[in-house]
């Protein structure tokens, strides 16, 4: 997704300045700035306000201080704007897992770097854990094919543990994704059930179910407990 | 449309109980596949009670009879959907043993066997029931039971190790996970392929390199 570049400034300052400021927890991504940001962020409140059955274009310009004539600007619809807000939250945590792995060496210490980075990501971001982990089911198949091909970005990186394993490469094809699924599903409901908050103390479970098909029981536990550097 | 009926059951004054019970059950059956259809076709959101009883050729006073809302008539047919693999998953269950590997392979076969036999209400069910929001509250943990007997059995005499924690919940979760992928992708013959790596996903932590050493 092309950013906006900085510093394209909205052409009605005075809407610009009734915004309202530091909304708990959201990234600068949705925050103000432009107007661009300002819908999506508007978005992502709506969403958690009422659900994405409930989001209109109306409520999403009004509660973004624009018209929806501005709205029809930038999306055309209710599901282009939370697309593009899917987007912009995905390539967020994207960085943050990208950043997480390469701070380890070995393979499973990285996935647990890369579980934890995620955990904190959404924990301090309960908005956009349900926009990125529970919506995508709600808003219907198109979007949650985009939520799919997400995930499957990250079935690479876990593959790589396969060679650890001397049954690795008899794995059924299906394994990461299952795993990354069932890793997403369980942080989703922990966020839908209003527990985003207590997401980092999943850590050690998350990690020792990841690992355990590639290293074992044990070995997986032990990697598991292991405390970063 | 009849035109003398009671307004509670639909049928002519005077017509037998049981009848009138049979043509009920009959109404109900309509309006909760036509439901199905509709939400398989073009989604939960677009679902109007307009066009269910359009499909279902029934009267919208005994829509409403029978159902308080669009969503509540899809609840109705998810509620059945879950009773419904439940049964075939406990039964399939039941006559594989207690061995664990038997009982996941001949439960998840009946899953989905089901699944492949009703590809419209697996489509709506699976892609759809989120769309119901908050007013599918307490489905999920009915699906779960749903699933519970596949992973009451014995990993086997040598291999007594125990799984890791929330292992069930983890499993569940990615098996569904894939049957979700194999439904979104508008494959149905994709679910038959997919019993052998489901079951395989199950066991590996437990059958795992770590588990053979130290069983």
């Amino acid at each position: 997704m092309p950013s906006d570049p900085p510093g394209e400034s909205p052409e009605l300052p005075d809407e610009l300045a009734r915004l309202p400021h530091g909304r708990h927890g959201l990234p600068p991504e949705f925050v103000e700035r432009n107007q661009r940001q300002r819908l999506l962020a508007s978005l992502v409140r709506a969403l958690a306000d009422s659900g994405y059955n409930a989001a209109t274009i109306t409520g999403i310009a009004e509660g973004a201080g624009v018209t929806t004539r501005t709205f029809y600007k930038y999306f055309d619809s209710v599901e282009a704007c939370y697309l593009s807000a899917f987007d912009t939250g995905a390539e967020l945590l994207g960085e943050r897992l990208v950043e997480a792995w390469a701070t380890e060496e070995d393979w499973p210490a990285r996935v647990r770097s890369a579980l934890a980075a995620a955990l904190d990501f959404f924990a301090g971001a309960p908005e956009l854990a349900s926009l990125l982990l529970t919506e995508p089911f709600v808003a219907g198949p198109d979007v949650a094919a985009r939520y799919r091909a997400e995930l499957a970005r990250l079935v690479p990186y876990l593959r790589e543990g396969r060679v650890l394993s001397p049954e690795g490469p008899s794995f059924p094809e299906t394994t990461e994704r299952g795993l990354i699924g069932s890793l997403a599903s369980r942080i989703g409901r922990k966020v839908t059930a209003g527990e985003a908050a207590e997401l980092p103390s999943l850590l050690a479970d998350l990690t020792q179910f990841t690992l355990t098909p590639y290293l074992g029981v044990q070995a997986a536990k032990k990697a598991a407990a292991k405390r970063s550097r | 449309m009849e035109r003398s009926t009671t307004p509670l059951t639909g049928i002519k004054p005077g017509g037998h109980q049981l009848r009138g019970e049979v043509v009920v059950q009959h109404q109900r059956r309509r309006i909760l596949d036509a439901t199905v259809e509709l939400v398989a076709e073009s989604g939960y959101r677009a679902l109007t009670v307009g066009a269910i009883i359009k499909r279902a050729g029934v009267a919208k006073l005994k829509f409403y009879e029978l159902f308080s809302s669009k969503a509540d008539a899809f609840l109705a047919a998810l509620d059945e959907a879950i009773d419904g693999v439940g049964e075939r998953v406990s039964a399939a269950c039941e006559a594989a043993g207690d061995s664990l590997p038997e009982r996941l392979d001949a439960g998840l076969g009946a899953a989905l066997g089901f699944c492949a036999e009703r590809p419209e209400l697996t489509r709506a069910v699976v892609l759809e029931a989120p769309a119901l929001g908050p007013e599918a509250a307490g489905r999920g943990e009915a699906a779960v039971a749903a699933f519970a007997p596949l992973f009451e059995g014995k990993i086997g005499p040598r291999r007594t190790r125990r799984p890791p924690p929330g292992w069930e919940e983890g499993v569940l979760d990615g098996l569904y996970w894939l049957l979700y992928e194999a439904v979104l992708s508008g494959r149905p013959k994709r679910l038959g392929k997919l019993r052998p790596a489901m079951v395989e996903f199950a066991l590996l932590p437990l059958l795992g390199p770590g588990a053979t050493a130290s069983a």
